[in-house]
């Protein structure tokens, strides 16, 4: 078993005794040694500290210890998160220079706690301002079910190693929609809980109004079991609220009782035929006929933009006075622009989100989950720069993100589910209200009982 | 001058350019100027967005701060 397994499945068979959690890394880290230098997914493999730990598992499975929900099951991380004796280096070369972190992230503690083995930290865009997966300093990471096409970002390699079957599970940050598009590229579920609900402590920020963590994984019940480990308050994340909801146990509990709704207006526009037709296969699967309108999406969107460029390029604005030139040149340009931005537009766009939120929330009144594309494509070929919206050609980097950033612009939790299609995967997403993820988690393993999704391993030449 | 200033930023984002970089003080360069300059025009019609109808008075932003 390696990480092309799933991981209840490798947590159950070193339980009972069918493998060894050695057994599980080394071939795992075997894989990756076979598929990284194609994919890039991996940036560290951690292949001392892994063995390392699955011998310590191994010596209290074998004593008879249960060492807990995710025994032996390999993980990865994307590289803005702390892991002990190495910089945090958020796809940079800069922050090469950083000291190593001095202890691992909380979330990773938290996996580890429960069995799991860190085997790796994973690609990513520079500083997560990216949503294609191509990184100046590093290369590009590549979607493994077709290597000349992009994973998205900039949660690129997080996603990318999932669906190769490198690892089972990953962790992720989503900010403008960083978790849920290298999901629907790399035909995987992925999770970017309520705004406040996972700490980001121990992870290099990008936009601290909006920044998210969250995990991947190629099925529901991975998904599940990966999200109630990783909750959790956390008094150094001032975000975090330390709300608790476990939602393995509702797996099982069908739609029957659940209001769903397809998002019209703004989301019903810009997408492919293709696109669309996946979030109408969803719609079906679910019986669901009713239309829903997210009054002020294209508004919302537009100040999540702002106040993106605005605290990301005010993060980074000592970098980039001292070292602009060590900047990925895709983006820097954006980060300077953000500098420039009127501080009256960065507090306007803050104040919509009250009145957005207010009106999302009513809407929430009538309806438990809404369903809406991710992308609105699949994924462009790696040297794509630009994609036609609306009859205009415009910028990747900028606009992927058109469905997603109204969404994560008032924290609300949605889950990426990868509809089962011929061609290149396309994701739809599944969109709560606050504190609702086991509504999401409901509505995803009911689809993929029916098999309307499915997150196959990418086939590896 | 506009009521938000977008217009005046979409007609001329070099001019504003200039000023904010020397403001911020945070030089461009020439290969990165372009492309600066794009991510203004983009930014400035997202603001037209933003800026067409402002909020009401007691409308405070999300604070985040702990005292």
């Amino acid at each position: 078993m390696n990480g092309a397994n799933s991981a209840l499945d490798i947590a159950d068979a070193v339980r009972t005794r069918q493998t060894t959690v050695t057994a599980v890394v080394q071939s795992t880290l075997d894989r990756i040694g076979q598929h990284n230098t194609a994919l890039n997914h991996f940036s560290e493999v951690l292949a001392n500290r892994a063995l390392a730990r699955a011998a310590a598992l191994d010596i209290r499975v074998d004593a008879g210890e249960d060492v807990g929900a995710l025994a032996g099951v390999p993980f990865g991380v994307k590289n803005l998160v702390d892991i002990e004796g190495l910089p945090t280096i958020a796809g940079s070369i800069i922050n090469r220079d950083r000291a190593p972190a001095q202890h691992d992230s909380i979330l990773v503690k938290r996996l580890e706690a429960a069995g799991a083995v860190l085997v790796g930290a994973l690609h990513m865009g520079e500083y997560a301002y990216d949503f294609t997966g191509r990184n100046a300093h590093y290369g590009p990471a590549r979607n493994p079910h077709d290597t000349t096409r992009m994973t998205a970002g900039s949660s690129s390699g997080v996603a990318g190693a999932v669906a190769a079957g490198l690892v089972p599970l990953s962790i992720g940050s989503d900010t403008n929609g960083s978790i849920r598009v290298p999901a629907a590229f790399c035909g995987l579920f992925g999770l970017k809980p309520t705004y406040g609900r996972i700490t980001r402590a121990d992870s290099f920020p990008f936009v601290a109004s909006l920044d998210h963590m969250g995990p991947f994984a190629r099925s529901v019940a991975d998904l599940a079991a990966m999200y109630d480990l990783m909750q959790g308050g956390d008094d150094r994340d001032p975000a975090c609220v330390g709300s608790v909801d476990v939602v393995g146990d509702a797996l099982t509990e069908g739609v029957d009782d659940l209001r769903l709704a397809v998002a019209g207006g703004y989301f019903a526009r810009g997408a492919r035929l293709e696109v669309t037709a996946a979030v109408a296969s969803v719609a079906k699967a679910l019986g669901s006929n009713d239309l829903v309108e997210i009054e002020g999406a294209e508004r919302a969107r537009a100040a999540a933009f702002l106040i993106t460029a605005v605290e990301g390029a005010n993060l980074h604005l000592g970098r980039l006075r001292e070292r602009a030139a060590d900047f990925d040149p895709e983006v820097r340009p954006r980060l300077i622009a953000g500098a420039m931005v009127p501080g009256s537009w960065y507090v306007e766009a803050q104040r919509y989100r009250r009145r957005f939120r207010a009106g999302v929330l009513s809407t929430f009144r009538d309806v438990d989950v809404i369903i809406a594309p991710t992308a609105p494509l699949s994924a462009p070929r790696l040297d794509q720069v630009t994609m036609e919206l609306d009859g205009r050609d415009v910028s990747i980097r900028a606009h992927m993100g058109i469905y997603t950033q109204p969404l994560s612009f008032i924290g609300l939790p949605v889950l990426n589910v990868p509809v089962a299609v011929d061609g290149m995967p396309i994701g739809v997403q599944l969109i709560g209200a606050p504190w609702n993820e086991r509504a999401l988690f409901r509505v995803a393993a009911h689809l993929e009982r029916l098999g309307a999704v499915r997150a196959p391993i990418a086939s590896l030449g | 001058m506009p009521e938000s200033g977008t217009e005046e930023i979409q007609a001329d984002p070099g001019r504003f350019l200039d000023a904010a970089s020397a403001l911020v003080g945070l030089p461009v360069g020439a290969e990165d100027r372009p492309l600066v300059i794009e991510n203004l025009r983009v930014l400035s019609s997202m603001a037209a967005l933003v800026m067409q109808d402002l909020a009401d008075d007691d409308v405070e932003i999300a604070p985040v701060f702990r005292a």
